[in-house]
């Protein structure tokens, strides 16, 4: 087990997730930064998963966690961001990658669709997933808003997309082109989000609301949540001691995510006569307590220099995460909660023999 | 809140320039190019297109426009050419190339049914269309003017396939040409068990579903999704001429392109190696793509002097040294000369391993590796390979290929899997192209074609993003020319 925090999350089992584990739909979201700092981050990406089993999405919501600060004045044609996506056309039966650029727009051209989807006729930024495929483009709005009322509990801003139904009969106006029922979603936006200046683990919700299957309407009591848990800051760690006596140098170090040590993760070392010239040389598992510690010989009257590098790939965090589930925004219960994959690399420490 | 707003139907399509229209484009150009090149100087010019309407023996209207040369037939009548559209075209589309022939040949040509002003279903020439090759040979061949014995043929894409197809079932054509067109359509459209799905979802498109066969309808779901393929198989073996080709002594002009994703050299070769009766293989610039252009592919005054030269030889005894047999490869970048081998040009292949260990997933999932090929300048030509180590597949049903420089594809293929691990073998298209010596070659592994361009669209249909697999050793030969003729 990969986090401290999943290892705490193991005990217990809700009524909530229990309902969950009983519910046909399910689908996932997992957030992460570049760099996973406080108080900044270049980029912040979005995957959204939803199997081809669950009856296909109306619409979903994210929630901006409290404390982050949002660019919405990004100038109009500005491509801010780029989107893979995977969908799967009825119509012929195929699964198909899609992909394109991220690109702000002006709200003002998006008045009604917004008012539709996003409840507000003047969302405060509108980008565009542009999905293409075979020079084929269908262009996803996702509205940016402040929250009000009630929404307000569960973060600053809301991010909005919704989706034709795929399954209704062929024909039908308003249907997905082809059928296409969105399966996966990758998207990443830069320079739109910083990251709060608190730390911790940062919950991302996200409410999905089905279709009715075959009927094109939406099914509000279906309404499930998953949720994105963001540890912010990602601090690697490293020391180094030298003895004289014995030759040997020791490094010690620690992981951690969210303020909370990260255990089981495994830690390369990567050692070098300059600080551009390292290359792996080691590996380490940290302990309970997100720490790790290396002793090795060096030869005398030389320098050598050390960096420590982990990954850690997205978690389950499901039982923890969704042990507070949202029911009055989300009847269908909370279905996941993952935790954001990172790497961390430390700073490069020198060691004199 | 939810109500649609977006995704939904053409209405929101912000652009469709598809591959499809690329390829019709492409074909009809090649018409045009043809008919352009093909004349000598002194043509006497040809008489009006008649517009006619032929009723085939079901009862349905096919659309047909006759070229004739100005003056009186000779004793004995017109040598004449049919003229045989691509998929979508119509016979518009060959008329340029007609009123070009029309300095030595009347020229028939007819909306293929199922298209343009054709009546009856469209059937990728299938039997019914093969039945109406017979009948408008005859209706041709029972005008006064015409000389019945002097009846050659030209089809391009889906036309040379019409062109095969009836020659095969005995429509004694005195010689034909076939080009850019298929031998074996299983093998063209779906190598391997695996269908090109984004080439054929395009092709498909260019004719409207309402003017399908419904038994092409019916497979259409199996062969885009390469599933029931014993049934795609069966009705593309009655579509192909492969198995039939031994038998056949027409004397044969093959012209197809060095650079062709739908109809590649071997579909060619393989006709090329059994024909029974005069033959010559022409591979040149032209092509689907991503092919050159034939309106401007560089050589296409070369190959299409060749196909006047054919019929006149083959149908009015014109003695111009066309019918000595080899096959010939005009040099990529075409400097003006092709270069001709007595029988199929000598290769040798050159195997390289690519090791790794990479494990991948859903429809973004993509191996990368690389590497270089001493010696050259190389030239590629015949079936290069991918050898595969590959375990721990989940949901992951099939595996594609691309081998690049830089942002140019060489060649493609692609296999189904039916296996969690072992190692399997991709046969990639036989295609001409020159690469540098100790250029680096990049091979691209994923379940699309898209992971090496987001424009390479042939292999489209993916894996579900839950679907992984992990790849290993990566074995890539690749077979070339013993010595590059391109500069």
């Amino acid at each position: 087990m990969r986090h401290a925090l999943v290892a705490l999350a193991a005990v217990a089992t809700t009524l909530a997730l229990a309902d969950a584990a009983f519910a046909a739909n399910t689908g996932s979201i997992t957030v992460w930064h570049s760099p996973m700092v406080l108080a900044g981050s270049q980029s912040t990406t979005f995957h959204v998963t939803v199997p081809q089993s669950t009856d296909p999405i109306a619409a979903t919501t994210i929630y901006v966690p409290h404390g982050y600060g949002v660019n919405v004045s990004r100038p109009a044609g500005t491509t801010i961001g780029t989107v893979a996506a995977t969908a799967f056309a009825r119509d012929d039966g195929l699964t198909l990658p899609l992909s394109g650029a991220v690109v702000a727009e002006d709200p003002a051209t998006y008045t009604a669709s917004s008012a539709v989807c996003a409840g507000t006729p003047t969302s405060e930024a509108v980008w565009i997933l542009n999905l293409s495929v075979l020079g084929t483009t269908l262009p996803v709005p996702l509205y940016v808003n402040p929250t009000a009322g009630p929404a307000r509990a569960l973060g600053d801003y809301t991010l909005s997309i919704c989706l034709p139904p795929p399954d209704v009969a062929a024909g039908t106006p308003g249907r997905a082109f082809h059928g296409a029922q969105l399966l996966d979603a990758l998207f990443t936006v830069n320079g739109v989000f910083t990251t709060p200046t608190a730390g911790g683990l940062l919950e991302w919700e996200t409410l999905f609301t089905p279709y009715n299957p075959g009927r094109g309407t939406p099914n509000p009591a279906g309404a499930f949540e998953a949720r994105a848990f963001v540890p912010l800051p990602i601090v690697a760690h490293l020391a180094s001691t030298y003895s004289k006596k014995t030759r040997t140098y020791t490094l010690t170090g620690r992981m951690s995510e969210g303020g909370l040590p990260v255990a089981g993760l495994t830690v390369a070392i990567a050692r070098g006569p300059s600080a551009k010239t390292l290359k792996r040389a080691a590996s380490v598992k940290t302990g309970r307590n997100g720490t790790f510690k290396l002793v090795g010989r060096l030869k005398p009257r030389k320098t050598t220099f050390f960096q420590a590098s982990a990954f850690a790939p997205e978690g389950d965090y499901t039982t923890q995460g969704c042990k507070t589930p949202a029911v009055a925004f989300a009847p269908a219960g909370c279905v996941k909660a993952t935790l954001s994959p990172w790497t961390a690399t430390s700073a490069t420490v020198r060691v004199k023999s | 809140m939810t109500q649609p707003a977006t995704f939904a139907g053409p209405g929101n399509v912000a652009s469709r320039d598809t591959l499809c229209a690329f390829v019709m484009r492409r074909v009809l150009l090649l018409a045009l190019a043809l008919g352009a090149l093909a004349s000598p100087a002194s043509a006497p010019g040809a008489a009006a297109p008649q517009e006619l309407t032929i009723t085939a023996s079901d009862g349905a209207k096919l659309a047909c426009t006759l070229i004739e040369p100005l003056g009186a037939p000779p004793a004995g009548g017109w040598p004449a050419v049919m003229l045989f559209h691509g998929l979508g075209g119509t016979r518009q589309d060959m008329v340029p190339l007609g009123l070009r022939l029309a300095t030595a040949f009347a020229s028939l040509m007819c909306d293929a049914r199922g298209n343009g002003q054709s009546g009856g279903l469209f059937g990728l020439d299938g039997p019914r269309d093969v039945q109406d090759t017979k009948e408008l040979f005859a209706s041709l061949a029972a005008r006064p003017e015409i000389s019945d014995t002097q009846i050659g043929a030209v089809g391009i894409s889906l036309g040379g396939g019409a062109v095969w197809n009836a020659t095969v079932a005995g429509v004694p054509f005195k010689a034909i040409v076939p080009v850019i067109t298929w031998t074996n359509l299983a093998t063209a459209l779906a190598p391997q068990g695996l269908s090109k799905s984004g080439l054929v979802s395009l092709l498909a498109a260019d004719v409207p579903e309402s003017r399908w066969d419904p038994e092409l309808l019916a497979a259409k779901p199996s062969l885009l999704t390469s599933t029931n393929m014993a049934a795609v198989n069966a009705l593309a073996a009655s579509r192909s001429p492969i198995s039939r080709l031994a038998t056949v002594r027409t004397p044969t002009l093959l012209i197809q392109g060095r650079r062709d994703f739908l109809f590649d050299i071997d579909q060619a070769l393989a006709a090329y190696r059994v024909l029974q009766g005069p033959k010559r293989l022409y591979v040149g610039d032209l092509g689907h793509p991503p092919g050159s252009s034939p309106a401007s592919a560089p050589d296409a005054n070369t190959y299409a002097d060749e196909a006047y030269k054919w019929f006149d030889h083959y149908l009015n005894g014109a003695s111009n040294g066309i019918d000595k047999r080899v096959v010939e490869l005009g040099h990529d970048p075409y400097d003006g000369q092709t270069t001709t081998y007595p029988s199929l040009p000598p290769t040798k292949t050159v195997s390289v391993t690519l090791p790794g260990t990479t494990t991948i997933s859903g429809a973004l999932g993509k191996v990368v590796r690389s590497a270089r090929i001493t010696g050259g300048p190389n030239e590629t030509f015949g079936v290069s390979t991918v050898v595969v180590k590959y375990s721990g597949g989940k949901s992951w049903d099939r595996l594609v290929a691309v081998l690049a420089t830089g942002r140019t594809a060489i060649t493609a293929g692609g296999v189904k899997l039916d296996t969690a691990q072992g190692r399997v073998t991709i046969n990639l298209m036989n295609q001409a192209v020159r690469f540098a010596a100790g250029q680096k070659l990049t091979l691209y592994l994923s379940s699309t074609s898209l992971a090496q361009s987001s424009a390479n669209a042939l292999y489209l249909a993916a894996v579900a993003p839950e679907a992984k697999i992990t790849i290993g050793r990566v074995t890539l030969t690749v077979s070339k020319l013993r010595k590059a003729v391109s500069r």
